[in-house]
């Protein structure tokens, strides 16, 4: 059985609690820093927001303080020097498309664990990732998944 | 052609009116099948009233006893006979002299059966289905007309006219003699439920006291402006300061300037409360109504100033730098530091929902509805004033007994009628489609240009508008001193509401309450938008909107009202039956005469951005309820509200969803008022530092 690549590593974050485990585990697996990759996916603009309308925000300066946010957030997590990019859509398909992008070897992806209604609502990041993956996918439960 | 001259020969000598005799028979109606629409407006209906219960309670409500006069004659036949109609005791009318009665508007209307509008009415007969029409009649010396109320006094045992206008007794009087006489002729109107005790025939409705939404907001009001020390006056200058960009920092966190973030409250805000609102509020109370509403604007500055401070102050800002603020989050957060979270959970959970559904009522079917109302108004204009001049001949030629005349006027007004319905329909079909494409292709598609350039448009609209009244207002300065002294005379006295204060109080404030907003909890949505790390000092901004709103814009709409006498124009309002906004468009058209297409552009406008910045609210509080994921579906909901409101006129679920914005008042002031000592903590501490000049500026 050959063993399973784990070079170039993806972690998909949105900063929780869930998110700062998944960057633990994979920078455990992938074992060098720097061959960590981490994207974290904006939803898009909102053209009815007061800063759009009438203010100058734009996805540019939306990324850029998304990037600084994410400086912090890595040195906390021990993961500084670790690749990170932020990209503006739906989850599933950029984080997917980022890995196909660097040839990634895994994802690693946390999950809410939503059962019932909620995820009938939400679906779920980690399903859709799995579904469109090209690499192997490790899905990580939350200790308190309901 | 001889055919019908002789037709019409012998229907000029055969119109010979029957003696109206009176029997204790009567015909009870049975309402046609309801369509579908007509059903969800029912259902819609008793919720609306469950809710107006509770909301419009009025504290403190008299009732007024009264009597309606109804003198009329029913005649009935088969259903589907299509003949003759026989009254009780056998005098027939043909379906000629129905259609005089009809033109000469002494005819109760008939029911619309399958989309038709017919001449009759479906009832029972003894149990029997039958066709009936019902045909008015004045008091046997002709001076009292069908439909009469008038109001008993207690002291001099006399019953006095209730005129049309705003309900104001006359000097005419009846006794009590000629009331027992038309009792036992069976010309006055009974009551469902006879109480014990009392005349069959006295009907009684609530007059006067105040409804419960209105004393909370107005208590809210007057609370947080002696809590805050009357800062909307001493903080007036510093807010001004403010919003000129004096102390904006890039650097600090949030989206949008001082000013922006006043801007984009004030889109949602200005609309069609201070057109059409307004009109109502002038017609309904008389100019005493307009020195309560500047009232309830000042003091409601305070009200907005808290809610804002607390929006900023409990607002989360995330990774990206945008931010989620509003009664959603600080009801929940700060009752939660306060030790109070179960109920700041409950109150955060109940204001969402009402957000949500005020959203797509108030903010947006509404908007649209009225928004389509008046362009189609504005282009129907010539149709209908040819149709109104068309049922005035109709009515001239049946008085003067010229059948033929009449029913090829009849024929021509009904030709009228059915282009004039038709045009409606597909306009507003039209217009439901445009007005929903291009909602949705700002909120679904996210093109930021549309929506930017329509708001940004709203100021100039706002000046334009501002012009207009002023010019109206300096053409008529000569009047101005009295206006002022019977504006502060009838404050106090409300004499064209009949007398008394309280009724002139209820209808300024309640008007202005609706147009500015303040303690529904809404801006602070917006404002919690600001660059600003100083929850204070955007709170300072958005003490700013119920002035703009309400003292300025309100203002310009009320004086126009008053000063053209449009609020008490017999004419207009009465005969005519105008009010609202298209009142306002017809005082503003004997002024400028092209002024109407303007105003019509100004509301679509309005109604455009309103609908914008309010979808944004119920975006945020569909957010805090089923997480930013799901908010596609409310996206889509709302742009299918937009086509629904224009096209639809369903009366009880817009009523339904605008009472919503109120409803939002009860979680948000609650909670406020629960959080107010840490503003007033907050404001002294700013003000200090204020004072001492510690604050840097910038430009």
């Amino acid at each position: 059985m050959p063993v399973l690549k784990r070079e170039l590593v993806v972690v998909p974050v949105d900063f929780s609690e869930a998110s700062q485990n998944a960057v633990k585990v994979a920078a455990e697996l992938c074992g060098d820093i720097t061959k960590l990759h981490i994207i974290h996916v904006l939803p898009p603009l909102e053209a009815i927001s007061p800063a759009v309308v009438w203010g100058d925000l734009s996805d540019d300066n939306r990324m850029e303080s998304v990037r600084e946010f994410a400086q912090g957030f890595l040195d906390e997590q021990n993961a500084t020097g670790a690749k990170f990019t932020v990209r503006v859509g739906s989850p599933g398909h950029e984080i997917t498309d980022y890995a196909d992008d660097i040839k990634a070897d895994l994802i690693v992806v946390s999950s809410h664990g939503y059962h019932g209604v909620k995820r009938f609502v939400l679906g779920s990041v980690a399903e859709s990732v799995i579904r469109h993956a090209h690499c192997a996918v490790l899905v990580l439960r939350r200790d308190d998944a309901e | 052609m001889k055919v019908w001259s002789i037709g019409v020969l012998f229907l000029l000598t055969s119109v010979q009116f029957p003696q109206f005799a009176q029997s204790q028979d009567s015909v009870q109606e049975v309402p046609p099948e309801k369509s579908a629409y007509q059903k969800v407006d029912g259902i819609f209906k008793y919720a609306v009233d469950a809710i107006e219960q509770v909301l419009f309670y009025r504290l403190g409500k008299g009732e007024q006893h009264y009597i309606l006069f109804e003198r009329a004659t029913s005649y009935t036949r088969a259903p589907g006979s299509n003949g003759v109609y026989t009254s009780f005791d056998g005098q027939v009318l043909a379906v000629d002299q129905v259609q005089v009665f009809s033109a000469r508007g002494e005819l109760l209307e008939g029911h619309t059966i399958s989309g038709e509008q017919k001449n009759y009415r479906l009832g029972n007969l003894n149990d029997k289905p039958v066709e009936y029409v019902t045909i008015k009649q004045s008091s046997a010396e002709g001076s009292v007309k069908y439909g009469t109320r008038f109001a008993y006094d207690s002291t001099t045992k006399t019953y006095r006219i209730i005129h049309k206008k705003r309900n104001l007794l006359g000097e005419e009087t009846v006794s009590q003699v000629v009331v027992d006489e038309w009792n036992s002729n069976g010309w006055l109107k009974q009551v469902d439920e006879p109480v014990a005790g009392q005349p069959s025939y006295l009907l009684s409705r609530p007059v006067g006291g105040i409804p419960f939404v209105v004393a909370w907001l107005a208590c809210g009001a007057v609370f947080f402006t002696l809590y805050m020390q009357g800062f909307n006056f001493w903080g007036f200058g510093h807010a001004l300061a403010i919003v000129t960009g004096k102390y904006d920092n890039p650097a600090e966190a949030g989206e949008v300037t001082h000013f922006q973030a006043l801007s984009s409250a004030l889109s949602a805000t200005i609309g069609l409360g201070n057109i059409a609102g307004v009109t109502i509020a002038m017609t309904l109370g008389g100019p005493g109504a307009f020195f309560w509403m500047l009232l309830c604007g000042l003091l409601g500055m305070c009200t907005k100033f808290v809610e804002c401070t607390l929006g900023l102050k409990y607002r989360t800002v995330k990774p990206d730098g945008t931010v989620l603020g509003g009664p959603m989050r600080y009801l929940k957060v700060g009752l939660d530091e306060m030790q109070l979270g179960i109920l700041g959970s409950i109150l955060s959970f109940v204001f969402a929902i009402m957000c949500v559904l005020a959203s797509f009522g108030g903010g947006n079917m509404l908007q649209a509805n009225q928004a389509g109302s008046a362009m189609l108004q504005m282009f129907q204009q010539d149709a209908l004033d040819e149709y109104s001049e068309l049922n005035d001949n109709i009515k001239a030629v049946a008085l003067a007994n010229d059948t033929a005349q009449m029913q090829e006027l009849q024929s021509l007004r009904n030709m009228k009628k059915t282009a004039i319905d038709t045009y409606e329909r597909n306009f507003k079909i039209i217009y439901g489609v445009i007005l929903a494409g291009l909602v949705g292709v700002v909120i679904i598609g996210g093109i930021k240009r549309i929506a930017s350039t329509a708001c940004r448009i709203v100021p100039t609209m706002c000046l334009i508008y501002s012009a207009a009244c002023l010019f109206i207002i300096i053409k008529h300065i000569t009047l101005v001193p009295e206006l002022v002294v019977q504006i502060f005379q009838e404050a106090f006295t409300g004499n064209a509401m009949g007398g008394g204060i309280v009724g002139v109080l209820v209808v300024g404030v309640q008007r202005a309450a609706f147009s500015n907003e303040a303690g529904a909890g809404s801006a602070a949505i917006a404002h919690s938008a600001a660059k600003t790390e100083e929850p204070i000092r955007e709170g300072c901004v958005a003490l700013l909107e119920p002035f703009i709103d309400t003292i300025v814009i309100c203002s310009m709409t009320a004086l126009v009202i008053l000063i053209t006498g449009a609020w008490d124009n017999q004419q207009w309002i009465v005969e005519q039956g105008l009010q609202g906004s298209a009142l306002t468009s017809r005082a503003f058209k004997a002024e400028i005469s092209w002024f109407p297409l303007v105003l019509s552009i100004a509301v679509t406008l309005f109604a455009y951005s309103t609908i914008i910045s309010w979808s944004y609210y119920g975006e945020r509080a569909w957010e805090s309820l089923f997480g930013l994921r799901t908010t596609g579906l409310y996206k889509i909901l709302a742009v299918i509200c937009v086509f629904i409101g224009t096209i639809v006129n369903l009366g009880s679920v817009l009523d339904f969803s605008d009472m919503m914005i109120l409803g939002m008042a009860f979680p948000n002031i609650a909670g406020i008022l629960l959080l107010s000592p840490k503003v007033k903590k907050d404001l002294f501490a700013y003000w200090k530092r204020y004072k001492a000049g510690e604050f840097k500026t910038y430009s």
